[in-house]
């Protein structure tokens, strides 16, 4: 388990990180997602200690990580700009890990690296992008780790290696109650691996819950009116994304769903549309209020 | 899944991880320390007095030590780049600071991975020299063990140093370009503190010594071996089978314990640094803010040093405000632009730079307060009379008159008088060279309790500034030699006139007295202290042989028995004889070589003259001058001079004409000047007597043997064209003060006919110096002029209300004299 306290990282006078808090339970996927910038790879590097914070703590199993940094030998950390040897084969560097997480496993590495189809006598600098990265994963679920760190991990693997590595991180998870951390860009992958997502909104963290929590936390409505309407009707709803084309109306609320579609049906419409968001369009609604507001700009 | 092992295990992985990547340096140095060891096994044979032949020996040469230092020294900087290379790749500092290790671990594990494959090579090296020495019957014993240890330590101290400091430098900074400069800007900083030291010691505290440059405990510069290793001390174990191995001192063993603790503070430091790397500075540049502050600093704190210190003030010698100021502007100036330059948010770091700059101010005023407030009562330290066993006086250097005649040089008579001399050998480095140095020692009580009153008065003035009206260039040091055995110096460069004039009180010692016997000794070959004493031949002159080297006298050998510099007595008797000038200076009576009465007469004076009677004579009492060491065989203008045969051949006629004659003959020069001796005069090593009238003794002899005659002045006052005036200050190149210009007066004269030699040598259009380039103040008013030459002397104190007078007579001929104030 990966227990994030209170984390505060700021680089000069940016704050990247604003006492932020998460929680990885053991056999649990959290995805990580979150615009470029909002601090998600400072946030993995930060818990795998290449990052000193300002304050908090990072626990793994109760272990203080900044005071024991020897527990990370049960973390792996996969970054986002990989490293290898400049004349390094899969081999060499399953050695170099070797020798320093004790329970790197040459069984494992080499079922593994034969899983992905990876010569691990060639040099991994003339590997492709995307079998770096099998590479990379290759190496560190070799280390049997009690916790993974994943920063855009998937990012050039073709849809076959993706679906690979994803089953893999799921069993493997699921057989070792191993704790995943993922950062990506692709709503669509987090949602359908991980049991637990986080949204970062620069800073801090906008939403964290359960994958299926979320799923029908959220609803967009549409309604239909006979005439036209004010938006003053849906007092007491608190929505966002109001958009009125004439007489229909479309909004959407992540709080109270059930006492917001009574209220709406008070006020009589034509036609009660209730469609559930999908974590694309939670992502893009947190955005709203963010800086990037692309209306704003470009207007 | 335990955590196994975790510290120990990781650590030996990280540590072996850096020895792969130093090894092969390592390897590089064992191969040629073998190709050493191997390459002249065949060509040299043991023999009775070669005892090592491989590279023990071979290290010693500079073209193999100098390297070797070199090489190691980029051995160990490359090696740090190579170990800490992930503080500057993003990509690698992930890997390697996410790995389960403590920092400590990883950084000592690096470090010792560094040092240990070259240690080890250093040991193969050494078992292999070894090995061959003993295969090839040289000698191995514990000497030879020593020497190698010796050796090697060196050459391993210097490569840990570099490499524990390019690794300390490279895990604190963000890249590569940022690291190697700011190991270089951290490597010479113990060099750099010693300069600052010195320097400031030596302008801010009164009484600064500083010991001339030598072999000393080497805490300055751990990265040269062999810094204090003479070349003869393994020479002579090498090379002399008999030799036994000297023991090594604490003092050549410096450099290599230097070395070794200043690599431990390195470590240390750098440690504590790392372990609180932010590693976001990894891969940027000026991020690395406490090493960008250290490096700023001290780069600064360099241009402080050369700008401030060496550039502006060395020569000055003033320790003032300004030199703060230029210090402190120094600093800032070259604090600002690092941090212009290696800022990551420039304006911010300026600004912030602006802000710290008052610190570092205040660090120069109390650093510069401490050496101007005494160095801890260093200044007024003065040993109790009682403590001391003897007190050494000297003049070390001082600026002398002789810059007055700079443009002619070979200024014909220049009076150097006895007891006083220049060092012009100063280097104008702050390190005092005292080997050529005018020494007086006292031993007796009453005269260290003289010496002690003289030092109260200097330390009773304090530093007081060199340009002051009422200050005197004195360049006195003082050298107390206790009874404990150790020594107190102390070296002042200027002092009031008051003190001035009690320093010259010293030469109513009896030791001051010594040394002019030994300077008449030199000069005439004389010694009263040897039984021996070279007769007169019947001619009153000691008779020289053919070769002219050596006289046929029973007594002059056994002078030469004795005389522990009898070449130089030889020479001086063969060649420097005695002549008689009067106080115009215009021409000499060639005495010849002196007799033991003249001799006795002038010992016998000197020794009852008092200070105040030979430096503060009044232009009456000045009867002449009594000059030796005139070499008349090596400097003639127009003709030559044979010292056998006394005589000189005019190159004009070829008429040969006796060197006594010589000196009245009128020889009718084409510009018509009145008297022109035909002869010039080295005024290289001229050593005069300024005849007084209470010089009874010497006036009675000159008397009796009718040679006062030849005191009588040939130019007065009539015969003078102009004067000109000028101060001391004025006269040495006009950008020193009387106050910078040691104060005592020795005249000079220069005739027409030199003085057109001169112009011609010099394929110049007219003769120049510095009076007639200068000084344009030209009196031509008779009455003034005799008013100026009856208060004229030829040599005395130089009070800063004095001034310098140069005669130029109507015949062309120019001389220089003093005039008192009144």
């Amino acid at each position: 388990m990966i227990k994030v306290s209170n984390i505060t990282k700021t680089f000069d006078e940016f704050t990247a990180i604003d006492n932020l808090s998460l929680e990885v339970s053991n056999s649990s996927i959290y995805g990580l997602v979150g615009y470029n910038g909002a601090g998600k790879t400072t946030l993995l590097k930060t818990i795998a200690g290449v990052y000193v914070p300002d304050s908090g703590t990072v626990e793994m199993d109760g272990i203080d990580l900044f005071k024991h940094p020897e527990k990370k030998q049960e973390l792996f950390y996969v970054p986002d700009d990989l490293y290898f040897g400049l004349s390094s084969s899969m081999k060499s560097m399953a050695k170099y890990y070797k020798s320093f997480y004790p329970n790197f496993c040459m069984d494992t590495f080499h079922k593994l690296a034969g899983l992905f189809g990876l010569d691990i006598n060639k040099k991994i600098m003339g590997f492709s992008k995307g079998m770096q990265r099998q590479a990379e994963m290759v190496l560190g679920l070799s280390t049997l780790p009690k916790a993974i760190l994943l920063d855009e991990s998937f990012d050039g693997l073709d849809p076959a290696k993706r679906n690979l590595t994803k089953k893999l991180l799921l069993d493997y998870m699921a057989d070792k109650e191993c704790s995943i951390l993922i950062s990506s860009h692709n709503l669509h992958e987090l949602a359908d691996m991980c049991d637990h997502i986080a949204l970062m909104n620069g800073k801090n963290i906008a939403i964290d819950c359960a994958v299926d929590d979320m799923n029908g936390s959220r609803c967009k409505f549409r309604l239909a009116y006979t005439d036209n309407i004010d938006s003053n009707i849906f007092k007491g709803i608190e929505y966002k994304n109001y958009k009125a084309d004439g007489k229909i109306v479309s909004f959407t609320v992540s709080k109270n769903l059930d006492e917001a579609e009574r209220i709406i049906a008070a006020t009589n419409p034509v036609l009660i549309e209730r469609f559930p968001l999908s974590l694309e369009e939670i992502f893009l609604e947190e955005m709203e209020d963010t800086d990037y507001d692309f209306d704003k700009l470009f207007s | 899944m335990n955590i196994k092992n975790p510290s120990r295990k990781q650590f030996t992985a990280m540590f072996c991880q850096a020895m792969k990547l130093t090894s092969i340096m390592a390897v590089l140095a064992l191969v040629c320390f073998l190709f050493l060891t191997f390459i002249d096994y065949d060509i040299y044979e043991p023999d009775s007095f070669r005892k090592a032949a491989h590279f023990f020996n071979d290290l010693r040469w500079n073209g193999i030590k100098y390297p070797a230092n070199l090489a190691f020294i980029g051995a160990g900087l490359l090696n740090g780049m190579l170990c800490f290379n992930f503080a500057w790749s993003k990509k690698q500092s992930n890997v390697v600071l996410s790995l389960g290790m403590k920092k400590s671990d990883i950084y000592f594990a690096k470090i010792l991975g560094g040092i240990v494959p070259m240690a080890v090579t250093f040991l193969l090296a050494g078992v292999a020299e070894t090995i061959s020495n003993a295969a090839g019957n040289f000698i191995v014993d514990s000497r030879f063990f020593a020497m190698a240890a010796f050796t090697m330590l060196q050459y391993l101290a210097i490569y840990i140093l570099s490499f524990t400091l390019s690794s300390a430098v490279m895990a604190n900074t963000g890249n590569v370009v940022e690291g190697v400069i700011f190991t270089f800007i951290l490597a010479v900083f113990p060099m750099t503190v010693k300069s600052f030291l010195a320097h400031t010691f030596w302008q801010f505290t009164h009484g600064a010594y500083i010991s001339p440059e030598g072999p000393g405990f080497n805490w300055s510069n751990p990265f040269q071996a062999f810094h204090n290793l003479e070349y003869e001390f393994m020479q002579t174990y090498f090379y002399n089978n008999s030799a036994i191995l000297p023991s090594f001192s604490i003092t050549q063993w410096s450099g290599t314990i230097m070395a070794f603790v200043y690599a431990a503070v390195v470590v240390l430091l750098g440690y504590l640094g790392f372990r609180k790397r932010r590693n976001e500075i990894c891969g940027t540049w000026g991020r690395a803010k406490g090493m960008n502050e250290i490096a700023g600093a001290f780069t600064g704190f360099y241009s402080a040093i050369l700008l401030g210190l060496i550039m502006f003030n060395e020569n000055h010698g003033n320790a003032s405000f300004l030199t703060y100021l230029t210090c402190c502007g120094s600093f800032v100036l070259a604090y600002v632009i690092f941090k212009i330059v290696f800022g990551y948010k420039r304006k911010k770091e300026v600004k912030t730079a602006i802000n710290r700059i008052p610190v570092y101010a205040i660090g120069f005023a109390v650093v510069f307060m401490v050496f101007s407030l005494g160095f801890f009562s260093y200044s007024s330290k003065i040993p109790e009379a009682s403590e001391v066993k003897s007190v050494k006086v000297s003049s070390p250097y001082y600026k002398t008159f002789d810059e007055a005649f700079s443009g002619s040089s070979e200024y014909a008579l220049k009076l150097t008088v006895l007891g006083y001399t220049n060092t012009p050998d100063f280097d104008g480095s702050m390190y005092m060279d005292v080997a050529n140095s005018p020494n007086i020692s006292f031993s007796e009580y009453s005269d260290i309790e003289k010496v002690i009153k003289i030092h109260e008065s200097f330390v009773r003035e304090g530093k007081i500034k060199n340009n002051g009206a009422h200050s005197c260039a004195t360049n006195v040091m003082i050298t107390y030699t206790l009874k404990n055995g150790k020594e107190i110096t102390r070296y002042y460069t200027e002092s009031t006139e008051g003190t001035t004039l009690k320093l010259l009180q010293l030469n109513d010692s009896s030791e001051f007295n010594k040394i002019l016997f030994e300077y008449l000794k030199y000069c005439t070959g004389f010694d009263l202290s040897q039984e021996a004493v070279p007769e007169n031949g019947e001619d009153g002159y000691v008779e020289i042989t053919d070769d002219g080297e050596y006289i046929e006298s029973e007594a002059y050998e056994k002078i030469i028995e004795n005389f522990t510099y009898h070449n130089s007595a030889l020479h001086c008797l063969a060649d420097k004889p005695c002549y008689i000038f009067p106080t115009d200076m215009s021409s000499g009576y060639k005495l010849g070589y002196i007799e033991k009465d003249l001799y006795t007469a002038i010992i016998t004076d000197l020794k009852n003259k008092t200070a105040n009677q030979y430096f503060n004579h009044s232009t009456e009492d000045e009867v002449g001058v009594l000059s030796f060491g005139l070499s008349n065989s090596s400097y003639i203008l127009s003709g030559s001079y044979d010292p056998l045969e006394g005589i000189i051949y005019q190159t004009a006629d070829e008429k040969a004409v006796s060197d006594r004659d010589i000196i009245t003959e009128e020889d009718n020069h084409p510009d018509g000047s009145l008297r022109q001796t035909s002869w010039n005069i080295n005024s290289s090593d001229i050593k005069a007597i300024v005849i007084t009238k209470d010089m009874k003794n010497t006036l009675e002899y000159l008397e009796e043997h009718d040679l006062m005659k030849h005191f009588e002045r040939t130019l007065n006052a009539q015969d003078v064209k102009s004067v000109r005036l000028a101060t001391m200050g004025e006269l040495c190149d006009g950008s020193y003060d009387n106050s910078e210009i040691f104060p005592i007066f020795y005249g000079g004269f220069w005739t027409s006919q030199q003085m057109s030699e001169w112009v011609r040598e010099n394929s110049i259009h007219k003769y120049y110096n510095y009076f007639f380039e200068n000084i344009h103040n030209e009196i031509t008013d008779r009455k003034q002029i005799e008013k100026l030459l009856g208060q004229s002397v030829i040599f005395g104190y130089c009070a800063n209300d004095s001034r310098i007078m140069e005669i130029t007579y109507k015949d062309g001929s120019v001389a220089t004299v003093m005039v008192r104030a009144q």
